[in-house]
């Protein structure tokens, strides 16, 4: 890909997909954390 | 340099100068809470660009263009790191530290460490290596200023340094964290502009990014490999692991970046945060590499690798895009510098000077103190700057990789690991410390090829963990702190009677409630 060895496309190409994944479960996952939010209305 | 090169200087400055007096009104000093945390008012956009473009100093236009020009493609193993270090960072102990600090009121990262593993050994050792560690961290980036200065504008080093480091003393004074986290914010947007119009511009002088990686294979085809010039770095897992590591997880023990959590709007801003940090980071990160990998068919005869993207930009770009791209690079700098300088002072007057010299000091007192020390670090740092150490970035390396090795386990475990407790902490930021410092310098990585920031982390951790759980029994985790850990861990509001025992700008009231039951119990 871009006249690279497959090997560096994998890490260069790779790693970057790997950290959206990472960030798209994470927003899945964390999407109750704004029950957190009142926390000045706490009792 | 042409005129239009520092009117785009001057023009940035000023506008720098501008955000940090409109933090300035906005009140952001009035107490204690507010100039160091900017009243834990942060929003998750200037959260993730404070948090980032800190992170990124003038190592990203100087130290990655140098290495990609000098490695290749290699180069690009810190880079694939980097990019997910924001989020990593956020989603791990973002919105958790954010509740424990609060909880805990704590207002600097050093204070968090003592409330959380109780003892002042632990403040007085993480207090102690920070203030020694990010003297040195913010020392390189006044050089690296003053440097970037001199060669932009053509006056004489000492008035550039100065110039630099007086710009940075003034807005850092103005608001305090406020005005740093919204410079950050304007910086880290000229830090991408700059950056992206050179690769465009490399781009297009060399036919496209095929072309360009063709024209590379026939000069070495090496540098095309992950492995480095000649394949150098074949093999080298200790060391690969260390170039991933330092920018990702490193991030995750430095003090002066995960204070950013504390000082979030809400818990649950770390969320969209993480979202942010990563969309900046997929543009920028991988940038100056890429141009220093350019540079190797743009500049084939160049001398010095670390002028690699100046170099590029005074060869490509037309006078007023090189003076964008110049204020891109003071940016990298100085959002860098700025946020040491705070968060040097910050330690230093409130977790040695009022824990350890004057316990009974003001909000007011302490704001002063705090820009006191700011203003004698400054001043101390750009006489050091004067005599000029041998190299700027190895400083900045050791300094990352021994914050890195000493805190990562703390900070983790005080949010993860209810076992964590005082002795483990203590010992394992002692043993990360003195590891990846021996490891720098005495050999250690050309023997073992094992970089010293992995060295230090697994020291440190190893350490956390065996001797937090061989002293369960003689110093367990305090029944508080248990509860709050427990608190910080749910999805909820925080209870208001956690916040009122501990929150300092809720103390009038809880003592207010204490009066009322008082009075009702007689």
């Amino acid at each position: 890909m871009f006249g690279l060895p497959l090997e560096t496309s994998l890490v260069v190409f790779g790693f970057p997909a790997a950290w959206i994944i990472y960030t798209a479960v994470f927003l899945y996952r964390s999407r109750d954390w704004v029950k957190d939010s009142s926390e000045d209305e706490g009792s | 340099m042409s005129g239009t090169v520092i009117f785009f200087l001057v023009l940035y400055y000023v506008i720098v100068l501008g955000i940090g007096y409109w933090a300035m009104r906005r009140g952001a000093g009035d107490d204690l809470e507010g100039y160091l945390l900017g009243g834990r008012d942060v929003g998750p956009m200037t959260t993730a660009l404070t948090l980032q473009s800190t992170s990124m100093s003038g190592y990203m236009f100087l130290g990655a263009g140098g290495l990609g020009f000098a490695q290749g493609y290699w180069a690009m193993w810190f880079a694939v790191g980097d990019i997910g270090g924001g989020v990593l960072n956020l989603s791990i102990i973002g919105r958790r530290m954010r509740k424990l600090s609060q909880m805990m009121g704590a207002l600097t990262s050093i204070e968090y460490l003592e409330k959380r593993y109780p003892s002042a050994a632990v403040r007085l050792f993480a207090g102690v290596l920070t203030v020694f560690l990010l003297g040195f961290y913010v020392l390189a980036q006044f050089i690296a200023g003053g440097k970037g200065m001199a060669l932009v504008t053509g006056i004489p080093y000492p008035a550039a340094l100065a110039i630099a480091v007086g710009i940075i003393l003034i807005y850092t004074f103005m608001g305090g964290y406020l005005a740093v986290a919204y410079t950050d914010f304007f910086q880290s947007i000229v830090m991408l502009v700059g950056v992206m119009w050179i690769v465009i511009a490399a781009l297009s002088e060399l036919g496209g990014l095929t072309a360009a990686n063709n024209a590379i294979s026939n000069v070495d085809p090496t540098l095309l490999s992950m492995w480095g010039r000649d394949l150098g770095f074949q093999g080298q897992w200790g060391v690969v692991a260390g170039a991933l590591l330092i920018f990702s997880v490193g991030y995750m023990g430095w003090p002066h970046v995960v204070t950013r959590h504390m000082a979030m709007q809400r818990p649950a801003t770390a969320r969209r945060a993480g979202l942010w940090a990563t969309l900046w980071n997929l543009f920028f990160v991988p940038a100056p590499y890429l141009v220093g990998i350019l540079a190797i068919l743009i500049l084939p005869g160049l001398d010095d690798p670390e002028m690699a993207i100046f170099r590029v930009a005074e060869k490509l770009l037309p006078a007023a895009v090189t003076g964008l791209v110049m204020a891109a690079i003071m940016a990298a700098i100085m959002s860098t510098a700025d946020s040491l300088l705070l968060q040097t002072g910050s330690i230093a007057s409130r977790d040695l000077y009022e824990r350890f010299i004057q316990p009974n000091a003001s909000e007011r007192q302490m704001v002063l103190v705090s820009r006191g020390l700011v203003l004698a670090i400054a001043i101390i740092g750009y006489l050091v700057a004067l005599v000029e150490p041998p190299s700027v970035f190895s400083i900045v390396i050791f300094a990352t990789s021994v914050l890195g090795s000493a805190f990562l386990p703390a900070y983790v475990c005080a949010v993860w690991w209810k076992k964590a407790n005082t002795p483990g902490a203590l010992t394992s930021m002692v043993t990360g410390a003195a590891v990846a410092f021996a490891w720098e310098y005495t050999g250690y990585v050309e023997s073992t090829q094992i970089a010293p920031m992995l060295a230090g982390v697994i020291s440190s951790t190893t350490t956390m963990v065996v001797v937090s759980l061989l002293t369960q029994k003689i110093a367990p985790v305090p029944a508080d702190i248990l509860e709050i850990m427990d608190e910080a861990a749910a999805i909820g509001p925080i209870p208001k009677r956690l916040l009122a025992t501990s929150d300092p700008t809720l103390a009038a009231e809880a003592a207010a409630v204490q009066a009322a039951i008082d009075s009702g119990a007689r």
